[in-house]
């Protein structure tokens, strides 16, 4: 079965006439049906310019400059915008939005933001049927009905992150992907979000889940298989469990004992063990990125880009691996 | 007690306090300053028909003590509030006999249908073309709204008025170079005079017009490119929602905002109107305030502040409702405050 | 949604209705068709502001009030005559007594003859309502017969009695008399514009009147049809522009056919589109009064004629009529004696040149200046003017914000004086009516203004406006005339003098010299140019207008549209040949010959009239002629008490019968909002 979207060898820059940042820099990744892909990093490693380029939601300045986005085999890059609007945006691939706070138009009632949604790729729907549609969907979720009535601002943040998920997966869209939707809640809604994206997926409103965090504690809550990201690339895939706990490339073994130890001192020092900072994408350094912050980098690994490794159900991306010679 | 009408009465009560205050120092500014009303009126006299000094002693008696300005100033203010209270505006000085009133509310009606209309069609299109140009950001579209927009907000607003009327009132000669209507007709409801009335409406319409689009214009285009890159119209344009309709978002959005200048720009509109009024010789109530202020003419420099003040703090009071229907965030703020 | 489409509708339909206001404003009149332009005037200067009443007895009447309430006697200002209108004839029965003979054939424009009841009638009027102009006290009228009465000379003063004589206007006793009764004192504030009622002696009526044109229409059966014939335009539109550039604009457009307000660029607009104004050359525009620098006399060291004198040399004539005047003005030395030109018979050439030399005025010399200051004890320590007694000299020069004619000149006057003389000259530019009021309280050192009084008028007028010490004010209190407060008893004695022997031209002259003398010695003003009076026509429409070349009326007087009356009958429409109406000259009685026929007998000079009033409380007035006989001085204290107090009793009534209507204009109004505030309350209620 071909996975649900793939990315291959993609490269997307932000081009301004102030200068070019490399976001994303070759990455090449699967998601397959009924997975929830984690996909970790620091901020500013190119997460969630590289959520848009799996929806192929590119405008200048940001430009995808070589490689392919697959949708089940369609090639996403090739289509027009307003096409991609029309027939791929929110009905087969959604998105919940990273700021939720601001994500809702403001003036508008709940329901009408579900209209106007709804009536642009259903345009025969009439507005009762739509409002009914909702209303069965936020019952089926256990969300309060009369927030449809609200508007965006007399709802509490976690229920407007909820809204913003029940809106994304109305039409129950194949793929969706959450950027960043907990990180501005606190912990304990940030459990009620997780469970209802685990719901969403458990009863296959949606069939697979991209999350993007900087958060492995919560990704390890939800997720089936991690990404890595570093500097605009991947360089760790692999299962939840084996990368998590069995961590083969520096950076996420640094990532993932700087974070999953229990005892906030050892936490402390964990983050101060990653020196320096992430390099600048408008600037990005040859061969490996992160050699400059590697505790085992070699001059090879400065010189040359590590090709990916496939250690098991795992592809990795280092010198130390054996990225080199394959 | 309704929230609405809770609203609305305390909206009210503030209204008519600001009322009040309006009318204590619209008694006060005029005598606060050099000068005097009657001075004014008299030198006219003495410049014109006056050949003996007998004669302008006799009218400056008669002159003070006919509008009671030989009363101690109490008094005199006792009256202003009897009279106003009365609505009775008092006689003017300059424009003796005319009662203040009748002035005001002869030359009004020419105002309200000039500014009312002018000033609601350029702040309609104005944020219409304004969104737009947003909505196109950096394209040859924008450049060339964006551009017109800051010539015609920046162009002295005479001057404008004046290149309106040497180009095609002058030198083309499709347009009148003065008045409300031809001078030989009545005014009366007969086509003849509609359409005189309409071609002379033109000029002066297109003058607040324009000018007016060029403000509301590079408002709503600052305002507007702010909402595009706003975090709710990012996301409505991921989830596939058209961008007609997302200017339509980005336009309703910016109204409340462009709404608040739109009153506070109705105290200016006198001024605005002032202009019309003198490039084109056009009837309306701000030549008279003008006219009353330099001739320090207490009477219709009261009469009409009251009038302008009233109708702008009437307008401020229905913009307050309007607010209330387009922004649910003030409407809500409002109740559950 | 449904909430904003009806707010949306509701905005939408109060634009729409907004737009027709103006229409639903008026009353359904009938119709009236534009003006035939080739048989209308448009005229511009005569009216400012919205025209407020037709009531010549109304502190202010709007343009052609005169034009349709007719004088007596027109005065030719050029050729110095008197043309009777409505009066037929003029007769010196004794130096005191004139008697005047009405036409029969006058008539109101309603069919009622115009009779000495109708004069009896205005005289009266005047009087009662504080309008004579202060003639009462001059003058006293006996009605003879139905159109024969008698002036008679109260005070043996031929100059006022002459610019009495000359404001003298019938009004229609018949329909007029019942409204005075009715209204009393008020009667100032009858506005006399109900065109249907309105009953007028001219030859034109109000057609219609709005904030934006009078517009006169020609009575064709006119009663001085067989007499004067009829004016040529069947229309006269006097225009109300809100702005002189505006309606400058109108007039290069050919819209407008005479214009008489102050022109940006007249060369420019003779030369592109061929404007005629009375010179055909620089300085284009006829003589009003004489530009003056006014001096506070009072103030030391303006008090000081041999400072004034040297100023007259430090002010840069030319510059300022280049610079400031566009050469719409100019100078001569009849200016130097209260003149203008048409009165240089009164004129000493001898004397002028003994004050002021070859050239007989001041010109820019700012060296003779300053040795004019030094004879006189003046020095300068570091640049700076001292006074003989060791004072700095500082002056403030002041000019209203806005006249920029009189800014620039001024401007240029103060920087001779700052750079020439080293004097400390501060200038402000306050609002007219603040510096109206410090120029007549006398709170001002160095102002620019006009003498008051036109020049056409016998230069008594302007010599008494200037120089009569009995007319100076203390500071702080107002003046009628005389601001710059010159006091010199001698000149009193030669005013009242020459005012009684207006007949001996002779002597006539010399008195005018004495006058002359004083002036040039003193100085009390120091005249810079003429006030112009702006007078220009478009030949597009009308032709024939008079001139300097064909000089048969002098059109100068811009607010007094019956002054004008004789040029719309000589003027003609394009194409057509006009032709200066034959009784302009026939009828005019020159003023010359008019004094001359005084019987030779002195005039009795006190016709003794039994005071009526004898007590008013004393100090209440400050008196107006001091050194005149008390008889007057009583008269005048009468008039003015009794304007005081009815007029206060009076204005009650009316205002309240006023606040109904107005009431319901506000309660109406109140409720149409009321109903728009419930409709949106509704709307914002079922969302």
């Amino acid at each position: 079965m071909p996975p649900l979207l793939k990315l291959d060898d993609v490269y997307a820059q932000y081009i301004t006439r102030y200068g070019t940042v490399y976001a994303v820099n070759g990455v090449s990744l699967e998601i397959g049906e009924g997975e929830i892909l984690g996909i970790v990093g620091e901020s500013g490693c190119g997460k969630s310019t590289l959520a848009r380029v799996m929806m192929m939601n590119v405008k200048p300045p940001l430009h995808l400059v070589r490689g392919r986005v697959l949708l089940q085999g369609v090639e996403l890059n090739r289509l027009p915008r307003d096409r991609l609007k029309r027939e791929v945006w929110g009905k087969q691939v959604s998105l919940v939005p990273q700021s939720v706070m601001n994500a809702l138009n403001p003036t508008m009632r709940v329901r009408d933001i579900i209209r106007d949604f709804v009536k642009v790729h259903n345009p025969e729907l009439d507005d009762d049927e739509v409002y009914s549609m909702a209303r069965d969907r936020f019952e089926e979720l256990g969300l309060d009905i009369r927030a449809l009535d609200l508007y965006p601002f007399e709802l509490s943040g976690g229920m407007r992150q909820r809204v913003a998920i029940a809106i994304a997966t109305l039409l129950n869209p194949k793929l969706l992907i959450a950027d960043e939707p907990t990180s501005a809640l606190d912990v304990s809604t940030q459990k009620v979000v997780l469970k209802l994206l685990k719901r969403l997926w458990n009863e296959g409103i949606v069939k697979s889940i991209v999350f993007i965090t900087h958060d492995i504690a919560v990704v390890r809550q939800i997720a089936t298989r991690i990404a890595v990201m570093y500097a605009g690339k991947i360089v760790e895939v692999g299962p939840l469990e084996e990368v998590i706990f069995k961590p083969l490339h520096p950076y996420t073994e640094l990532l993932i004992s700087s974070i999953l130890t229990p005892e906030p001192e050892v936490k402390k020092r964990g983050l101060v063990e990653i020196r320096g900072a992430p390099p600048d994408l408008r600037t990005p350094p040859r061969g490996c990125p992160f050699a400059e912050r590697c505790p085992y980098a070699t001059d090879r690994c400065r010189r040359e880009e590590p090709r990916p490794v496939v250690i098991g159900s795992r592809l990795i991306y280092c010198h130390l691996r054996g990225g080199g010679a394959a | 007690m309704h929230p609405i009408t809770k609203f609305l009465l305390r909206k009210i009560l503030f209204y008519t306090a600001t009322f009040i205050i309006m009318l204590v120092i619209t008694f006060v500014l005029p005598r606060a300053i050099p000068g005097n009303a009657v001075l004014m009126q008299l030198r006219q006299f003495m410049r014109t028909a006056a050949t003996n000094p007998e004669a302008i002693e006799e009218r400056y008696r008669a002159l003070l003590s006919y509008f009671g300005l030989d009363k101690p100033l109490w008094e005199q203010f006792v009256d202003y509030l009897w009279r106003v209270a009365h609505g009775d505006l008092g006689v003017s000085i300059t424009f003796f006999p005319k009662r203040v009133s009748d002035l005001i509310f002869s030359s009004l009606p020419w105002s309200l249908a000039l500014l009312v209309p002018a000033y609601t069609a350029s702040w309609f299109v104005g944020n219409v073309l304004g969104t737009y140009a947003a909505h196109r950001r950096n394209t040859a579209i924008d450049n060339a709204l964006f551009s017109t927009f800051v010539v015609l907000s920046q162009v002295p607003y005479f001057i404008f008025g004046f290149f309106l009327l040497a180009t095609f009132a002058v030198q083309m000669r499709i347009f009148p170079t003065y008045g409300g209507w031809d001078v030989g007709l009545v005014p009366s409801l007969t086509w003849d005079f509609i359409r005189s009335y309409l071609h002379h409406y033109a000029l002066p319409f297109l003058s607040i017009f324009l000018t007016g689009i060029g403000v509301w214009g590079t408002g709503a285009r600052t305002m507007a490119i702010y909402e595009f890159g706003s975090d709710y119209m990012e996301y409505a344009d991921s989830m596939g929602v058209p961008e007609s309709r997302l200017l339509r978002y980005a336009f309703k959005n910016i109204l409340v905002p462009q709404i608040t200048g739109f009153s506070m720009q109705l105290g200016f509109a006198v001024g605005g109107a002032l202009l019309t009024e003198i490039v084109f010789s056009y009837p309306g109530v701000g030549w008279l305030l003008y006219r009353g202020t330099i001739t320090q003419d207490y009477m219709l420099i009261q009469g009409s502040f009251i009038v302008v003040a009233s109708s702008v703090l009437l307008a401020n009071f229905i913009t307050d409702i309007l607010y209330a229907v387009i922004d649910p965030r003030i409407r809500k703020g409002y109740v559950s405050a | 949604m449904k909430a904003q489409q009806i707010l949306s509708a509701i905005v939408v339909a109060v634009v729409l209705a907004s737009l027709a206001i103006p229409l639903g404003s008026f009353n359904t009149a009938s119709a009236q068709g534009a003006l035939p332009r080739e048989e209308t005037l448009y005229t511009f200067g005569a009216q400012w502001g919205p025209p407020t009443s037709f009531n010549p007895f109304s502190w202010e009447s709007a343009a052609g009030t005169t034009m349709l309430y007719l004088p007596l006697f027109l005065y030719n200002g050029y050729d110095l005559s008197i043309v009777p209108l409505i009066a037929k004839s003029l007769e010196w029965i004794a130096p005191d007594k004139l008697r005047v003979t009405l036409r029969s054939e006058a008539r109101w424009s309603d069919g009622e003859p115009i009779t000495t009841d109708d004069v009896m009638f205005a005289w009266k009027l005047g009087i009662e309502l504080g309008m004579s102009g202060g003639c009462d006290i001059y003058m006293d009228l006996k009605p003879v017969d139905s159109h024969t009465f008698i002036v008679e000379l109260k005070k043996p003063n031929y100059y006022i009695f002459l610019t009495c004589l000359l404001s003298m206007r019938p009004a229609p006793k018949h329909a007029w008399e019942s409204i005075y009764r009715e209204k009393g004192e008020d009667f100032v504030s009858w506005p006399n514009m109900d065109l249907k009622k309105m009953v007028v002696s001219g030859p034109y009526k109000v057609r219609s009147v709005s904030d934006q044109a009078i517009v006169f229409e020609r009575i064709d059966d006119w009663w001085g049809k067989s007499i004067f014939g009829l004016p040529k335009p069947k229309y006269i539109v006097v225009l109300i522009f809100k702005d002189v550039s505006s309606a400058e604009a109108a007039f290069r457009a050919g819209e407008i056919d005479l214009f008489n307000e102050a022109l940006l660029d007249v060369e420019a607009l003779k030369k592109e589109y061929g404007i005629g104004t009375w010179f055909e050359e620089p300085p284009y525009m006829p003589w009003w009064c004489i530009w003056s620098l006014y001096l506070n006399n009072k103030k030391p060291p303006l008090s000081d004629p041999a400072f004034r004198r040297a100023i007259a040399y430090a002010i840069p004539y030319d510059e300022i009529i280049a610079k400031a005047l566009r050469h719409t003005s100019y100078r001569t030395p009849y200016m130097y004696a209260l003149m203008a030109p048409m009165w240089k018979m009164y004129f000493h050439e001898e004397i002028a040149k003994k004050v002021w030399g070859p050239k007989m005025m001041p010109v820019y010399d700012p060296e003779k200046a300053k040795a004019m200051l030094r004879e006189a004890g003046y020095y300068w320590k570091d640049g700076k003017l001292y006074t003989p007694d060791g004072k700095p000299v500082k002056l403030v020069a002041e000019i209203p914000a806005g006249w920029e004619d009189s800014i620039i000149s001024l401007k240029l006057i103060v920087n001779s004086l700052r750079k020439n003389l080293g004097i400390e000259v501060d200038f402000r530019m306050p609002d007219e009516s603040v510096w109206w009021e410090h120029l007549i309280k006398g709170e001002f050192d160095i102002t620019e203004s006009d003498t008051l009084v036109p020049v056409f008028y016998p230069p008594w007028l302007t010599y008494r406006a200037v120089m009569d010490p009995r007319l100076v004010k203390p500071i702080g209190q107002e003046a009628e005339y005389n601001l710059e407060r010159y006091e010199n008893p001698e000149v009193a004695k030669i005013l009242d003098e020459m005012a009684k022997e207006v007949y001996d031209v002779e002597k006539l002259r010399e008195y005018y010299g004495k006058l002359q003398e004083i002036f040039a010695r003193d100085l009390p003003i120091i005249p810079i140019d003429y006030g112009q009076a702006w007078y220009a026509y478009s030949t597009k429409y009308w032709v024939g207008w008079p001139n300097e070349k064909n000089p048969w009326w002098y059109p100068v007087v811009t607010w007094d549209m019956g002054a004008m009356l004789p040029v719309f009958f000589g003027i003609a429409k394009k194409g057509e040949t006009p032709k200066v109406p034959a009784w302009i000259k026939e009828l005019a009685i020159p003023l010359k010959e008019f004094w001359a026929s005084i019987p030779a007998a002195k005039p009795s000079p006190t016709t003794p009239t039994t005071p009526k009033v004898t007590v008013t409380a004393p100090g209440k007035t400050v008196t107006v002629l001091t050194t005149v006989e008390k008889t007057v001085e009583k008269t005048v204290e009468r008039t003015v008490s009794t304007v005081v107090t009815k007029t206060v009793e009076k204005t009650m009534p009316t205002t309240v019968v006023r606040t109904e209507t107005n009431w319901g204009v506000a309660a109406g109004i109140g409720i149409v909002l009321l109903i728009v505030g419930i409709v949106i309350g509704y709307a914002i209620k079922r969302r």
